[in-house]
């Protein structure tokens, strides 16, 4: 359980906070760039950590990430006219480019210099694997792009989908690194989805309902290790990677191709989820990319334009009480990214941490919690870098092995928690 | 919760706890790096036939090699069924206080 004080202080994301400052250390994932496909395409809103922007690519293919308020009379630049280099608005036709800066008044004089003066708030946006990535913090403290693998990539060996969620980027995240429930919540598709059938490892989760687990510190956050038995007195080890603030990468699986999320605040009530799936060594098969479209595996279907996920709150999820009974899905839920959504949304748009009541198989979410206290109040009290910006830190993969019962997991899989160009994944 | 010290714990404090594991709902151990504590498996077995919950937090000093942390953790992984390994010995008063 958390406090009140600490709970507050790790979801709350919004200008100004402790937690909105570690965010705003990364770049973070903004748009897909399917969103912005054209110069002068209309123009996007989006909602990051508690701010209102406007997503837009001018005339020569440059992206922007503006305020989305006219300065002059706060009307929404998403009503603008995507034109010349500019995004005009329609009011009163003040232009503004992909920097922020007006560069047209027309209500002045000509010779007028007082355009020069108004400047909305821009953020960078540029493109990685197929996603525009925009950096929040100070321009002096910016990193280098990021370097997952997920989005370094050729194209064809990589796809990315996003949905918004109903509650805290927090509570979601602690069910990406939470492996403990994926021997109930999703045991009806481990054998039946079409991105996750048919590994030999897939096995060992269904023999074993009681993994153990082990979690250790890495640089950028945690290595969480479930262990399963296996043949010959050998252990099945899954390896997840968390690396901070929000970013999780899980155990493949056989054959299939790795998959991960990111967790992005849109405000303290809602997030948007990133999914990716990746193969560091070969394209994904077009079947698979239809399955994923098709929102098989962690990815879901979604409304066009919102990304609202069509099995939602106001729906009950497509609530299946049938399908429960018989065993075809845990929670009556179907797919794997509804089903941990729709329990995570249960919750409450932000959990209250102070009534849970934890045990030993939550002390992963545990040290998370504690890894990101100790983070933020370590850039409160001075001048660090957090853990997850080093591009070293996000240069990893997770992994699936067999390991004899008497080597720890982080000497056994040193290797393959590292990403490496051009080096298949380890994976059972 | 009960918490022992493994690096430390006399027979005569191994045994109130192996007294006190039935009434417990979870027993935390915890061990630094490089030890091998003998106790381990006393209290293990004893958690096992009570069905009690175990969890080992295993202390990494700036000092202790892979060699060292792979000694202690082959001793404490049969008898845990959460190991956490940590660089700071802070940690567990979180973890304590995370509990109710």
């Amino acid at each position: 359980m958390l406090r009140k004080d600490q709970n507050d202080l790790l979801t709350q994301t919004g200008p100004g906070t402790p937690m909105g400052r570690f965010f705003r250390a990364s770049w973070t994932p903004a748009l897909l760039a399917e969103e912005l496909p054209d110069n002068d395409c209309p123009p996007v809103r989006v909602e990051l950590l508690s701010e209102r922007l406007i997503a837009f690519r001018d005339s020569k293919g440059r992206y922007g990430l503006i305020d989305e308020y006219c300065a002059h009379r706060r009307v929404s630049l998403w009503f603008g006219r995507n034109e010349e280099c500019g995004l005009r608005c329609p009011y009163h036709g003040w232009k503004y480019d992909v920097t922020g800066q007006c560069v047209d008044l027309p209500s002045d004089p000509d010779g007028s210099r007082f355009a020069e003066k108004i400047r909305l708030t821009s953020y960078p946006l540029v493109e990685r694997g197929g996603v525009l990535w925009t950096y929040m913090g100070p321009a002096d403290r910016r990193p280098p792009l990021p370097e997952w693998e997920f989005a370094t990539v050729p194209a064809a060996q990589s796809f990315t989908s996003k949905r918004r969620q109903e509650c805290n980027w927090l509570q979601a995240m602690e069910g990406g690194i939470d492996s403990s429930h994926v021997s109930f919540l999703h045991r009806g598709d481990l054998n039946s989805d079409p991105l996750f059938k048919g590994a030999r490892g897939n096995q060992y989760n269904l023999n074993d309902a009681r993994p153990v687990f082990e979690v250790v510190e890495s640089p950028g956050g945690l290595h969480i290790g479930a262990r399963r038995n296996a043949e010959d007195g050998q252990y099945y080890w899954r390896i997840t990677q968390w690396v901070m603030p929000s970013f999780t990468l899980i155990a493949p699986r056989g054959h299939h191709s790795i998959h991960g999320h990111l967790w992005i605040p849109i405000d303290d009530e809602r997030c948007w989820t990133w999914s990716f799936d990746y193969h560091p060594t070969r394209p994904l098969t077009d079947d698979e990319v239809s399955a994923m479209r098709a929102g098989k595996g962690i990815h879901a279907n979604v409304a066009p334009g919102t990304y609202r996920p069509l099995a939602n709150k106001d729906n009950d999820y497509l609530m299946d009480r049938a399908a429960q009974k018989a065993g075809r899905t845990y929670s009556g839920v179907q797919g794997f990214a509804m089903q941990d959504a729709s329990l995570q949304e249960s919750m409450g748009p932000i959990v209250d941490r102070s009534r849970e009541t934890l045990v030993s198989t939550d002390s992963g979410i545990i040290m998370a919690r504690q890894r990101l206290l100790r983070a933020v109040k370590a850039m409160a009290d001075g001048d660090v870098v957090p853990p997850g910006v080093d591009p070293a830190h996000q240069r990893v993969r997770s992994a699936s092995v067999l390991l004899p019962p008497d080597q720890p997991f982080k000497d056994g899989a040193r290797e393959a928690l590292i990403a490496r160009p051009g080096v298949a994944p380890a994976t059972v | 919760m009960r918490v022992v010290q493994l690096d430390t714990a006399g027979d005569r404090e191994v045994a109130a706890l192996i007294d006190a594991v039935p009434a417990a709902d979870m027993v935390l151990m915890v061990a630094t790096a490089g030890v091998d504590p003998p106790a381990v498996s006393r209290i293990g077995l004893a958690c096992s036939d009570a069905r009690v919950v175990t969890t080992t937090l295993v202390i990494r000093g700036p000092d202790a090699t892979d060699a060292m942390l792979a000694r202690t953790l082959a001793r404490v992984r049969p008898w845990s069924l959460m190991v956490v390994v940590a660089g700071d010995p802070s940690y567990l008063d979180d973890i304590l206080r995370s509990f109710r």
